[in-house]
């Protein structure tokens, strides 16, 4: 996408901005008429102020820039112009000749980034088609009273109104939200049906002048640092570049002079690397065919470098190098890795994409990027003090779920009413993923709760709090199918029309409702939209161990938010920051039906490859799970690796009749099955007894009477997590509370002693406490 | 200091992993193995190597082509239906199944450009075969030039590119066949996915204009071609046509126009029927296309 870069000035101050439909940004500038609409249709008070317009002037750059080098451009003059102009007020050649300093300053700099010569013209090539009003040549001077309009005033705001009311519920329904423009064109569509299709871009950029959305490069662009050189067209020369550069080509540079003819073929003599089949669209290297090389041989058709070329050549050589910080995906927070470049026909240059968010939609580095600014709001969110334990009484809580909640409530209560420190906005810190690597630290809360503890129940009262406060709630899940589980629970709770669930591929992508369930890679698409950010499973896939939805989850959040992380298994950065006390916590270490968690026993057995060759297994093993059978159980056997799944399925099929089960009641899954669902459902009503699996199944499965086998427990895949992760499948079901869970393996490895400290661990926090019920004889299952 | 920040961040245990390829497609490492591939060059072999052995086992292959002309494995009505056929031959590289329409959407729609080499790669199967099928040895050999069908400007600026103009640069690349433009899309028309039949043979016509500036260029190779022809016929004193005669000088007059899917033909016909009538007698066309539905 091309955007148009240009500075409003107004008694000699000046403003650098960049427009995605600039006809939008003329008419706003230009005529007032339309303006006095727009602010009217826009809600906003005609303050007189706003809409004099006796000084105002554009300084326009006429040819339209990719849109991240816009933005750089916009970003880069404002940082001058602020430098600057405390001391003086800047003239409009002074204007005019940044403009054009900024543009090729800032291509160049993209370019470089692109790793490529920084010489190939990214100019418009003729593939790219530039709607709107034509832009004057060069960069030009336009004041409202050299504007001539064809239509009368009244239809001149009449349009504006129109314009205005249409950004004004634009920006409503995009409050929060960060979207590409096909996203925000498909919520537009269903929220302004009287729209028409090719306005809303005009009725987004009206927002923007509105200040109620911002509109961004996808990618974050690299934007020059430091002074390049002196500016000013009383004295153009004045750097030490510029004087070189005039030395070497004997032209006014910056200034719009041509080149001689003379000097241009001398000029293209130097530079002759650049092969192009048509003028303006630059071959990679890899793409350059014999065509690209060949055709140009009578030199009709072959284009020679423009002046940039030469200045970028003299500029890398002579001049101080141009920095710049890196280009980073605004949306996933990804930065140079996961960035592919390749020639775009949208902007005409060699344009970088973001590959992590790519299932997500395509952010180029010249695509918009469409972000509502969160609500206004008055004062702080406040929740009374009186209102906790009746919220708490609501729910019907466990004595451990009721402490632990009632924590976070306090916590969150707090926090919510405490101003944030400083200006800690997220815009400014979009790179802090990859210095840091996790989250932010500030108002987080760890609720540490027991595989089986009723986590779901305990986030009731804190849903409930925030919404009765007027504030917003998002619950994120790593998985699709916990999403739909989840969501006629919460409907029930909190009414279906305050809840939007969002998930791949549902139907429901429309403002922020107040209350949203999501799966976590939803959460690239929202920007500081929630007072309340609720992330179940932290520590699972995909969530652990991918920046990027960190990153996400961090941003959906208000600034004056609060995060609250749930989980059984926290990972061990979390674990030692709630002992040095940088992160609150509350723990429930008891399961909901009050009795401990099993705790796991070693078994020494061979290693599994060792299993699967021979085709033996231990009579120790096959001991142990007959045990097992024979006391009515269903058995998890976990395995490492997919492949042994199904393998080791095989080999106790053939010893089925050993373990006393019949061949029929074992089966093997990971997963690679596209017949897991069927497996696990028979699993759970008992046709099948015996399942052999990957930590696939780790989470989220409850199968009463469970015992809880793990081969091969010493191997690497197995950490801490995984491992108390899968002993929780055992003993969940109040009838039967008690299970087996079984260390098998070579070796005791860290992990396993971790994992089996951390049970121990609970187990003796709820005796403390007084949570565990006392273990009675009918209770107690026969284990023999 | 520099070099010392380095040095211990530097993350030594790569030094003995096992090394470990990504698969372009569904993104799972793997250890790569060898697959058989119907195709012989290099490079594009290469490319489909980086394929899991999973997603390399899912390519539909046309390997036998039963319509001597569209290059379907199955009886083909479209091309007994047609009256004027443009070009000579058109083949396919694989079958449009679920499986390969998955594919495309990904680098089509989704943007995901890492899949470019592989499709290219693929496509050059088709080349290959074709290029056997007119008797050459060398696809680079075989035809002198190569074009792909345009997009509108309104879509290729949605899109940022043209999947057919991509994929042929890369084969140019590959085999050495020049590649020019030589087409414009003049008339935007809907989604060629989303119609009928009888729709897109009606809807085709006039959509392409022959591209003023290329077609020149055409022109005057065919002239040094010519000129070539010429000298070698004067040369050997033989009645031979320059285009069999192996090696230099490049005969120019197979022009490859390449497109992501065939359906019905009908905007293979229609690319072929322009070029036809810009470039006058002297020249044949051949179609090239990744997928045959």
């Amino acid at each position: 996408m091309l955007a148009v870069l240009y500075m409003v000035g107004n008694g000699g101050k000046w403003e650098a901005r960049w427009t995605a439909a600039w006809e939008a940004d003329r008419r706003f500038w230009l005529d007032s008429e339309f303006r006095l609409g727009v602010l009217e249709g826009g809600g906003e008070r005609d303050e007189s102020g706003k809409t004099e317009t006796g000084g105002l002037r554009l300084a326009v750059l006429g040819e339209p820039l990719p849109l991240g080098v816009a933005e750089a451009a916009a970003t880069w003059l404002m940082e001058r112009v602020e430098r600057t102009g405390a001391r003086k007020a800047g003239t409009d050649e002074e204007a005019l000749f940044l403009l054009k300093e900024a543009a090729i300053v800032c291509r160049e700099l993209a370019d470089e980034g692109a790793k490529r010569r920084p010489g190939f013209r990214s100019g418009v090539p003729p593939g790219v088609p530039f709607a709107g009003v034509p832009l004057p040549r060069g960069a030009a001077l336009l004041t409202p009273d050299g504007q001539r309009w064809a239509e009368d005033e009244k239809s001149r705001r009449d349009y504006g109104r129109r314009l205005g009311r249409f950004a004004r519920r634009a920006a409503d329904c995009l409050a929060g939200q960060s979207l590409l423009p096909e996203e925000a064109q498909r919520v537009l569509a269903d929220e302004l049906p009287e729209m028409k299709r090719e306005e809303w871009l005009m009725a987004v950029q009206t927002a923007c002048l509105l200040g109620r959305v911002e509109l961004r490069s996808a990618l974050e662009p690299r934007v020059p640092t430091g002074r390049l050189m002196q500016a000013g067209p009383r004295n153009p020369a004045g750097s030490r570049i510029l004087t070189k550069m005039r030395i070497l080509t004997g032209m006014r540079i910056l200034t719009g002079m041509r080149i001689p003819a003379k000097r241009r073929l001398l000029a293209g003599s130097h530079f002759s690397t650049g092969q192009r089949m048509q003028e303006g669209t630059h071959i990679p290297k890899e793409q350059r065919t014999r065509a690209g090389t060949r055709i140009p041989e009578g030199g009709r058709f072959f284009s020679l470098p423009r002046p940039e070329r030469v200045q970028s050549f003299i500029r890398r050589w002579f001049g101080r190098p141009v920095r710049g910080g890196s280009l980073h995906c605004r949306r996933c927070g990804s930065g140079e890795k996961s960035l592919r470049r390749s020639p775009c026909a949208s902007c005409g240059r060699v344009c970088a994409v973001c590959e992590a968010c790519l299932t997500m939609g395509r952010c180029r580095e010249c695509e918009l990027l469409i972000i509502g600014r969160p609500e206004r709001r008055a004062g702080r969110l406040a929740i009374p003090e009186g209102s906790l334990e009746p919220l708490l009484d609501r729910w019907k809580l466990s004595p451990a779920q009721r402490e632990a909640s009632a924590q976070a409530l306090a916590f969150i209560r707090e926090s919510l009413g405490r101003p944030k420190i400083g200006e800690e906005r997220i815009i400014g810190e979009d790179r802090r993923f990859e210095k840091e690597g996790r989250f932010a630290t500030d108002r987080r809360f760890l609720l540490w709760a027991v595989t089986g503890a009723g986590k779901t129940e305990m986030i009731f009262p804190l849903l409930d709090a925030v919404l009765l406060a007027g504030g917003r709630a998002l619950v994120a899940t790593p998985r699709r199918d916990v999403v739909l589980e989840l969501a006629p629970r919460l409907a029930r709770a909190f009414g279906e029309d305050r809840l939007s669930v969002r998930y791949g591929g549902s139907p429901d992508r429309k403002r922020i409702a107040p209350l949203t369930l999501a799966t976590t890679h939803q959460l690239l698409r929202f920007r500081e939209a929630f007072d309340l950010v609720l992330i179940d499973e932290l520590d699972a896939f995909p969530f652990h161990g991918d920046p990027m939805l960190k990153f996400a989850a961090d941003k959906a959040r208000r600034t004056d938010g609060v995060t609250v992380l749930l989980t059984a298994t926290p990972p061990r950065e979390l674990q030692r920051d709630v002992r040095k006390g940088r992160l609150p916590c509350a723990r429930v270490p008891v399961r909901y039906h009050g009795y401990p968690l099993p705790e796991p026993r070693r078994l020494r057995l061979p290693e599994l490859s060792r299993m699967l060759r021979t085709g033996r297994l231990p009579a120790r093993l096959i001991r142990a799970l007959r045990r097992s059978v024979a006391a009515g159980s269903s058995l998890f056997v976990f395995v490492p690796y997919v492949r042994q799944a199904e393998a080791f399925a095989d080999l106790l099929r053939r010893h089925a009749s050993m373990l006393g089960l019949e061949a029929g009641q074992i089966a093997g899954t990971s997963s690679r099955d596209a017949d897991r669902g069927r497996k696990v459902q028979s699993f759970r009503n008992r046709e099948v007894r015996l399942l052999v699996a990957t930590t696939i199944l780790e989470r989220g499965v409850t199968v009463p009477r469970s015992d809880v086998f793990i081969l091969d427990a010493d191997n690497a895949m197995f950490d801490e997590t995984a491992l108390v992760q899968m002993a929780g499948r055992a003993g969940r079901s109040a009838e039967a509370p008690d299970g087996r869970v079984v260390f098998a393996g070579r070796h005791m490895t860290a992990a396993q002693r971790r994992a089996i400290r951390h049970i121990r661990g609970m187990n003796r926090l709820a005796r403390e406490k007084g949570y565990l019920v006392r273990l009675t004889g009918s209770a107690r299952r026969e284990t023999g | 200091m520099r070099l010392l920040h380095r040095l211990r961040t530097m993350d030594w245990s790569r030094w003995l992993r096992a090394e470990l390829a990504h698969c372009p497609v569904c993104g799972r490492a793997f250890r790569p193995v060898a697959v058989p591939l119907p195709v012989a060059s290099g490079q594009p072999r290469r490319e489909l190597g980086a394929l899991c052995p999973d997603c390399a086992d899912r390519i539909p292959w046309i390997l036998a082509p039963l319509c001597k002309v569209c290059g379907r494995p199955e009886r083909c009505e479209d091309c007994r239906r047609r009256r004027e056929t443009h070009f000579v031959v058109s083949r396919s590289a694989v079958r449009y199944d679920g499986t390969m329409r998955e594919w495309l959407a990904l680098y089509k729609y989704r943007g995901a450009e890492r899949l470019e080499p592989v499709l290219a790669a693929m496509l050059a199967h088709a080349l290959e075969r074709m290029a056997a099928e007119l008797g050459f040895d060398e696809p680079g050999k075989a035809f002198g030039m190569m074009t792909a069908v345009p997009l509108s400007d309104e879509r290729l600026a949605e899109r940022g590119f043209n999947q057919a103009e991509r994929l042929a640069r890369r084969l140019a690349g590959w085999y050495g066949i020049p590649f020019a433009p030589l087409l414009r899309r003049i008339r935007h028309t809907d989604k060629m996915s989303f119609k009928s039949r009888s729709e897109r043979l009606t809807d085709v016509r006039g959509i392409f204009s022959p591209d003023p500036l290329i077609a020149a260029v055409l022109v005057r190779r065919s002239h040094s071609v010519a000129a070539c022809a010429r000298q070698s016929l004067s040369a050997a004193g033989s009645g031979r046509r320059p285009p069999v005669s192996g090696n230099s000088p490049r005969p120019l007059y197979r022009i490859l126009i390449v497109d992501d899917v065939y359906t019905t033909g009908s905007t293979m016909n229609e690319a072929s029927r322009i070029l036809k009538g810009a470039l006058g007698a002297g020249f044949e066309l051949f179609g090239l296309t990744w997928a045959r539905s």
